[in-house]
């Protein structure tokens, strides 16, 4: 008996162990990998980890604030807070990097705000308004579009959680809905370069979730 | 029937033994970071009304804070939760406020989150990304077909061995007692187990999904394979969002610069429409989003299950839209509520309990089942 315990336990153990690690090594992004790659300063790593310190409490604060009700949170509402917190947790990080560090704090930023966010980005929308030469309206179509996009992927949550490959298949689905509304509504010439700048943006975007 | 149920209930035991034990712990998540704060969640109940939410947001606003998000408790003795964002926007967070006083009690300590993320990860993939919920979506699938096949081994031959079945002889020797914990409490837990079993599988694996859904009537999830009704339904749900952000860019557009109104109204507003005592949610408009959004969640029903009716108001506070649970159709409804389902937060502490006990249960099961295998082997 005492065997058969100690083996289960030993057992039991590992696979914890193992497991966990590889938990932390999968992680979508790390703080200690950006951390590592900006080559902080002792006084810079200080001011960082105060930070994320900072942060992750005020992330846990907002999640407390909306799980409180019961029912499950209105998913679509928490990210955008989500959003918005990540937005100030970056302004203050940002404020104390020098200029050859800012760029990686950059790109890792906005891998991180892709996190949760389905839908084109706000700098996504600009670089498409600019590029495209869009006028008032069609901004206002681009932004409707984009959060329909955003609602109905975030509203079938419940629908693929867990399962990356049913998740991929409403994305598309609901991109090809988005790509539909657009071709409307814009310009052969603009739907064109839309469909490039996306190509790219969808190539930067599994980069960065390998 | 027993050597497959005496196999299989050995190599799925450990399994589902952490499960069940994980989701014995993860019940109480919620309950237990409320005792952990308890002296900011929790509030001495006095025989008047809340103070009003516009005294509550003067005082946030005195501390240059926009009020972002307010959380109503239903009991009298609980705190209200505000989440807040400051003038400047350089500052974010919630605060735990007194309800009759408006005092702010501080920020809760959610320290012990990382522990239950430990817990829920152990409980849905071992901690094994990708694989461990194979792992665990199979076993729960072996402890669905352990439950039946030992129910079918239960049943008496005779019926007067029926009243022997259905209790434990706690005054017997340990092996007996054992193998009657195994057999009895299993047969008692045999519906609830199942129940809990199925619901998360429900969010382990796809075709589960599917066929609760289509058996309640909706459309089966989206694949690459998916029939022309399933599209449909989605594109004609892409349109309505569509139409739906529309109206909200246009209400942004017109409303710019117009006064709110305020949140005292926006409450009376939404208790006329859903005219019963909830925990009531208020997310107020911003930047994005041009409308107050509050939620309710409805207790008035014989189960006393907590189930969610939402409503939305422009700034002006004219209705926008109604979202009320009782007129979704059954699998959207299932949909809402799976997870509480699976949980046990569904009807409050009576069901956490009664889940609580069912998950004990759930644990005891390989344990005693291993005994007797043990036992049978010495």
């Amino acid at each position: 008996m005492k065997t058969i315990k100690n083996i289960a336990v030993l057992l039991l153990t590992l696979v914890v162990m193992t497991s966990y690690a590889q938990e932390k090594k999968k992680g979508r992004f790390s703080f200690d990998e950006i951390k590592a790659e900006l080559n902080l300063t002792t006084e810079q790593t200080q001011k960082f980890d105060v930070v994320i310190a900072k942060y992750t409490k005020i992330r846990e604060e907002s999640f407390a604030g909306f799980r409180e009700s019961g029912a499950k949170p209105n998913r679509s509402v928490m990210m955008k807070k989500m959003q918005g917190i990540q937005k100030l947790q970056n302004e203050e990080i940002t404020a104390f990097l020098t200029s050859e560090q800012l760029p990686s704090y950059e790109a890792f930023a906005e891998k991180m705000a892709h996190f949760g966010k389905p839908g084109y980005s706000d700098k996504e929308i600009q670089k498409m308004t600019t590029e495209l030469a869009l006028d008032e309206s069609q901004v206002k179509m681009l932004n409707a579009v984009n959060k329909a996009f955003e609602k109905s992927f975030s509203d079938a949550h419940d629908l693929y959680h867990g399962n990356a490959e049913l998740a991929k298949e409403y994305r598309t689905k609901y991109d090809q809905e988005r790509k539909n509304v657009l071709q409307k509504v814009f310009n052969e010439e603009q739907y064109t370069k839309y469909l490039k700048i996306v190509k790219e943006l969808d190539s930067k975007r599994n980069m960065d979730r390998k | 029937m027993s050597v497959l149920h005496l196999w299989l209930g050995l190599l799925s035991s450990v399994v589902i033994f952490i499960v069940c034990i994980t989701g014995s712990i993860y019940t109480f998540k919620n309950k237990i970071i409320d005792i952990y704060n308890y002296d900011k969640v929790y509030v001495s109940a006095e025989n008047k009304p809340f103070l009003a939410l516009d005294s509550i947001q003067a005082i946030f606003k005195e501390k240059e804070l926009n009020i972002s998000h307010v959380n109503l408790p239903y009991q009298a003795n609980k705190s209200i939760i505000v989440s807040y964002e400051s003038f400047d926007s350089l500052k974010a967070g919630s605060y735990y406020v007194n309800p009759y006083s408006g005092k702010i009690l501080g920020s809760g300590d959610y320290s012990l989150n990382n522990f239950f993320t430990i817990i829920l990860s152990l409980h849905r993939s071992l901690l094994i990304k990708n694989i461990g919920r194979d792992i665990v979506g199979v076993s729960i699938l072996i402890f669905a077909f352990m439950l039946l096949s030992g129910f079918v081994l239960w049943l008496p031959k005779k019926w007067k061995q029926l009243k022997n079945a259905l209790k434990i002889k706690w005054n017997a020797k340990f092996k007996k007692i054992n193998n009657d914990i195994h057999v009895v409490f299993g047969f008692y837990f045999l519906i609830p187990l199942i129940f809990i079993g199925i619901t998360g599988l429900y969010v382990s694996y796809p075709w589960v999904k599917s066929g609760l859904i289509v058996a309640m009537g909706g459309n089966p999830v989206l694949t690459a394979n998916a029939d022309e009704d399933t599209t449909k339904e989605l594109s004609d749900n892409f349109a309505r969002l569509l139409a739906e952000m529309l109206e909200k860019e246009n209400e942004k557009e017109s409303m710019k610069g117009e006064p709110e109104i305020s949140l005292d109204s926006i409450l009376n507003l939404a208790n006329k429409e859903l005219n019963y005592k909830a925990i009531t949610s208020i997310s107020l408009p911003n930047s994005e989003e041009p409308r107050y959004v509050v939620k309710k969640i409805n207790r008035e029903n014989w189960l006393r299950a907590l189930l969610p009716d939402v409503i939305s108001f422009d700034k002006k506070g004219n209705l926008k839209t109604v979202d009320l649970f009782k007129n979704k159709p059954l699998h959207k409804q299932f949909i809402e509520i799976s997870l509480p389902l699976h949980t046990g937060e569904i009807m409050g502490w009576p069901s956490l309990i009664f889940y609580f006990i069912a998950t004990i249960i759930g644990w005891l099961l390989p344990v005693t089942g291993f005994i007797i295998w043990w036992k049978k082997n010495l």
